[in-house]
């Protein structure tokens, strides 16, 4: 490491704290927000944290923030579904489709990388309407099933991992080989020990999406036990003939933030790990 | 029954020939050793034997039986690879016991195994619950000798296992593992590029050039007695000295370009008139007040036990191994003549053949 001194030292700092309270901030009111009474934040925000915190958790959770939402509680169980569903659901299917092309030779190979390749080009928003019709004709409108499978194909993670396993050695494949291992054993033995780092990396970044995505679940669901919470959060806001309970809101919003929260602070070192260290 | 046969074996790389039909039977526990220059074909030839490549045409046996159709876990062999090849992932006690587990042995003899293998490659035990990674070069290559020696396989593959060391622990190693060969008595191929490992390690040497085989024998044959003027100029180093000349009419002297006459070996007889290449060995040369070869000095590297010579005149440049310190400098004139009953070596200047076969045999 260079030794900074002086302004090359304090400048980072200064863009660093600046980061940190345009990010902090807005959470800083969600957070002193869901401690008030509805009534306590007509007219004026409040500057320091009231003392209904629990109270507008519990209500939230258990009852909904609108007379007539789902629960949050179940909204956040379905969201958690759908992006662990996407995110190891892409895991798998791109490992072991990268993994095909990669070290089989069959016949057509170089056409099925680049038909995977270019639905790049195609992304769900793209899509939306035959996919809408694929999954109305197969019956999986309001399932979990509806909500995730359309997902988890992805090139970007396929293609992810065809370049990771361009970076292991052939030597590797062929002393496993010569070992006596087979095709399979290879992938569980090697392959897969040796992709934990870029597994990490990409459950972290596809949770994220999973659990951020918006459109897809307001298209393929419509009873309110099948919405998931970022939905639930758009909903709370544009109740009709009602003042929108911003307490209540607010309370959803933290909820909504802890589940990513919490896996990127538990796959930080993993995650980090695999753009620094790759094990080979 | 040989442990190995090459028959007509080829290789091509869609229509890139890359072997031209090798013929070669190694013994039951023979130290076999092949060179050649980068690309001539040496890894392919081994990974054909192990089965990592496909084998275009002919076939190949171990122990009697066909392998070509083979994979390399049926084969019985064992390779230890340049870059050691290591799983990086696990402990050195499991790259070791991989392929055993694999062949779903009991544990105990897993473990009787590997501990006869650290003993003999002199490992620390302390070793075993590290990651490759954690060791140094040396280190590695151990382990890697050690993953192919608890497989008891009956034919060891080494692909220039030494060339990743630096210097000191590659004699080290080497020295290991022809211990190891004498202890083991395995049937042992060697690919090496380095010319010590060749003269030394091997009970024979096979030289191969772009796709073929050049020549076939214990190396000091190789040596003395070199087939063609490949590998006369391959084996050695410094390489032989190659001068053009004709035979002269008597055929008892050879004409060279710059006007010298030597005299020719005995033992043949010698087309008048024929064009040759003459090789003569840098330590055969030695420096005399009267003789055949008249050059300027260009510089001396005293190696301490002898020093190199190179000297030039018009016809070209020629390294001579003078004994202890040399005292000339550069820009001396000096000159050279053919030691007392020291070979030359003749090869046709057309077939690159050698002429005369004095008592070493020569292969095809
Ligand atoms: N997969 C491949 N496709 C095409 N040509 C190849 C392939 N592998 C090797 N070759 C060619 O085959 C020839 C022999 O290669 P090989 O690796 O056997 O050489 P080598 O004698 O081991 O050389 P070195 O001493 O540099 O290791 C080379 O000309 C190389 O370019
Ligand atoms: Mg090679």
């Amino acid at each position: 490491m260079v030794e900074r001194r002086g302004l090359s030292r304090v400048i980072p700092h200064i863009v660093l704290l600046a980061g940190l309270l345009l990010v902090g901030f807005p959470i800083a009111i969600a957070l002193i927000a869901s401690s008030h009474t509805a009534a306590d934040l007509v007219g004026h925000f409040p500057a320091t944290f009231g003392s209904h915190l629990i109270d507008n958790y519990r209500h939230v959770l258990l009852a909904g923030s609108t007379n007539k939402g789902a629960p949050v509680a179940t909204m956040l169980w379905n969201s958690l579904v759908m992006a662990l569903g996407i995110s190891i659901g892409k895991i798998v299917i791109s490992i072991a489709s990268a993994y095909a092309i990669v070290y089989f030779r069959f016949p057509l190979r170089g056409l099925c990388f680049w038909l995977i390749f270019v639905t790049l080009m195609l992304p769900v928003q793209v899509r939306i309407l035959p996919t809408y019709q694929v999954v109305a004709d197969l019956h999986m409108l309001d399932s979990y099933s509806g909500l995730i499978v359309p997902l988890i194909a992805s090139a970007t993670a396929t293609f992810l991992f065809r370049q990771f396993f361009f970076t292991l050695p052939d030597e590797l494949l062929e002393a496993a080989r010569i070992d006596g291992a087979g095709p399979l054993r290879f992938f569980w033995d090697m392959v897969l020990p040796l992709s934990r780092t870029t597994i990490a990396a990409l459950f972290v970044v596809e949770f994220i999406y999973g659990w951020n995505l918006y459109l897809w679940p307001l298209i393929v669901t419509t009873r309110e036990n099948m919405s998931t919470i970022v939905m639930g959060i758009q909903h709370m806001v544009v109740v009709a003939d009602q003042t929108p309970s911003w307490n209540w809101i607010m309370a959803t919003a933290v909820l909504a933030i802890l589940p990513p929260l919490l896996v990127v602070i538990f796959m930080q070192r993993q995650f980090v790990k695999s753009f620094v260290e790759p094990e080979k | 029954m040989a442990a190995i046969e090459f028959e007509k074996v080829k290789k091509a790389y869609g229509s890139d020939a890359v072997l031209h039909g090798i013929d070669l039977a190694v013994d039951k526990g023979e130290f076999l050793i092949v060179v050649g220059p980068s690309g001539c074909g040496k890894s392919t030839l081994l990974r054909m034997l192990a089965g990592l490549e496909e084998i275009s045409d002919g076939t190949i046996s171990i122990g009697g039986r066909v392998v070509n159709k083979l994979e390399p876990r049926e084969r019985d062999i064992a390779m230890v690879f340049q870059n050691y090849a290591l799983y990086p992932h696990m402990s050195v006690y499991n790259n070791m016991a991989y392929g055993l587990k694999i062949r779903r042995m009991p544990k105990a003899e897993i473990k009787a195994r590997i501990d006869k293998a650290v003993e003999i490659l002199q490992l620390d035990p302390a070793m075993l619950q590290r990651r490759p990674r954690q060791l140094s070069g040396g280190q590695r290559q151990r382990v890697a000798m050690g993953r192919a020696i608890v497989r008891e396989p009956s034919v060891f593959l080494f692909d220039e296992p030494l060339s990743n060391l630096d210097a000191k622990l590659r004699v080290q190693m080497r020295i290991e593992i022809k211990r190891l060969h004498q202890l083991l008595g395995i049937t042992t191929l060697y690919v090496t590029h380095d010319q010590v490992e060749a003269m030394t390690l091997g009970e024979r040497l096979v030289v191969m050039n772009g796709g073929h085989i050049e020549q076939v024998g214990p190396p000091s044959e190789v040596y003395d007695w070199p087939a063609t003027r490949f590998v006369a100029g391959f084996i050695g180093s410094p390489a032989m000295n190659f001068m053009a000349g004709t035979i002269d009419d008597s055929g008892e002297y050879v004409i060279l370009e710059g006007g010298e006459r030597l005299a020719l070996p005995a033992g043949a007889a010698y087309a008048a008139g024929r064009a040759v290449d003459v090789g003569i060995r840098p330590e055969h040369l030695t420096a005399v007040a009267d003789g055949p070869f008249s050059l300027s000095v260009e510089l001396v590297e005293n190696l301490g036990a002898d020093s190199l010579l190179h000297a030039y005149n018009e016809q070209g440049a020629m390294i001579c191994r003078l004994p202890g310190h040399s005292s000339l400098l550069p820009g001396q004139r000096v000159t050279l003549d053919v030691m007392r009953d020291a070979p030359i070596h003749l090869f046709d200047s057309e077939t690159q053949r050698r002429l005369h076969s004095g008592s070493g045999r020569s292969n095809g």
